[in-house]
């Protein structure tokens, strides 16, 4: 029986497919409440200008991410339909194969049996050739998710940034270690320029205390919802079977190499991760 | 050549929640997207989709998590600029008033 579940695909295609009508929507939102921060604020200038065109690159990358989302979930969608009919063949097969049995291989019922094995191979094999398009189909849509924000200001602003990206770079396709490189405050810039942080600014603390007395869950309080999201390697415990582990027993988990504390440990002490 | 410019620095400020706004969305969005793709992943019964579901989801990560960043940093930078076009029309005003005063 081909493994996997058509009903879960279905009802997570249409998750994915929601998701991506609300990148959608992010992006047109983008573009109204910026624009209304410029002109309620009556902003001109060069620094206005600058933020408008940060902020339309940025709306730009939200509505782009629509369209390689909806890919996949239709492709997923399709191959579904391709594995319910393979299950379902092969079920039809299993059960002609066992009746021809109970009936003492009787020459009629051992012929059903026959062609519902060759549907069931055809099936199978239109399964494996759908899930071989819908992979292919899935990768070049995640090469344009990889590529959402172009080359605008807002690529060249995280590429300008140089503490690398190591925090991810660890993790399953997230890319390579010297690539974009974020999150890093700048360093001292000149004037009221929006889109550049002032001289000085540190940028948000980590929040918990060196004793590293403090649980995950608390840690994860002050931290960006989004990395429990991140993939993590395989073996790695759910975030909610740590939350109870303090910051030292992860720390100590990191040093054993128990698999995913060195990832879950640079997600959760690396002040980029923090909230605002 | 710089040209000129002009500012509700309050309302510049004021702008930066509704940015933090957008990070939430954003936020959320990602969650929805990767959970979507790597439960995909799970299900699939297929090694190849499987494989470049997993991708998918790790691409799509990083894209998203680099659009928060991106809100983030504009919601800092407003909050940022407003003080800083709020500071130097203090300033200004505080050298006029002596000019000004001059003449008195």
């Amino acid at each position: 029986m081909p493994g996997g579940s058509p009903d879960a695909l279905e009802q997570l295609a249409a998750r994915l497919k929601a998701a991506a009508a609300g990148a959608a929507g992010l992006g047109t939102s983008t573009r109204q409440v910026t624009a209304s921060i410029r002109s309620g604020a009556g902003w001109t200038g060069d620094a206005a200008d600058g933020y408008s065109a940060f902020t339309g690159n940025l709306a730009q990358g939200a509505v782009a991410a629509e369209a390689p989302m909806s890919r996949i979930a239709l492709a997923v969608q399709e191959y579904a339909g391709s594995l319910r009919t393979a299950q379902q063949k092969v079920a039809a097969y299993n059960s002609a194969a066992e009746t021809a049995q109970v009936t003492g291989n009787d020459s009629g019922y051992m012929n059903a049996a026959s062609l519902a094995g060759q549907d069931a191979a055809a099936a199978v094999s239109a399964q494996q050739a759908a899930g071989d398009r819908a992979a292919a189909e899935v990768r070049a849509a995640g090469g344009d998710l990889g590529n959402l924000l172009g080359s605008g200001p807002v690529r060249g602003w995280l590429d300008r940034q140089s503490v690398s990206w190591d925090t991810l770079a660890g993790l399953p396709g997230l890319g390579d270690p010297v690539g974009p490189q974020i999150l890093k405050t700048p360093g001292a810039e000149l004037g009221p320029e929006i889109l550049k942080t002032p001289p000085g600014e540190l940028g948000p603390l980590i929040n918990y205390s060196e004793q590293g007395n403090e649980n995950v869950s608390d840690v994860l309080k002050g931290k960006l919802g989004s990395i429990t999201r991140a993939p993590l390697p395989r073996g790695s415990p759910s975030w909610s079977d740590i939350g109870n582990m303090t910051m030292n027993e992860v720390r100590a988990a990191a040093r054993a190499n128990q698999p995913g504390f060195k990832t879950i440990l640079k997600l959760l002490t690396d002040s980029r991760f923090n909230k605002q | 050549m710089a040209q000129g410019f002009s500012v509700n620095a309050n309302k510049l400020g004021a702008g930066s929640q509704d940015v933090a706004g957008l990070q939430g969305r954003c936020e959320i969005i990602t969650g929805n997207a990767v959970d979507a793709l790597a439960g995909m992943a799970g299900s699939a019964g297929h090694a190849g989709l499987a494989s470049a579901l997993t991708g998918a989801a790790g691409q799509g990560f990083k894209a998203f998590v680099e659009m928060a960043v991106a809100y983030r940093h504009v919601s800092d930078s407003l909050t940022a600029s407003a003080e800083a076009y709020a500071g130097t029309e203090r300033a200004i005003a505080a050298r006029a008033g002596a000019i000004l005063g001059g003449f008195r």
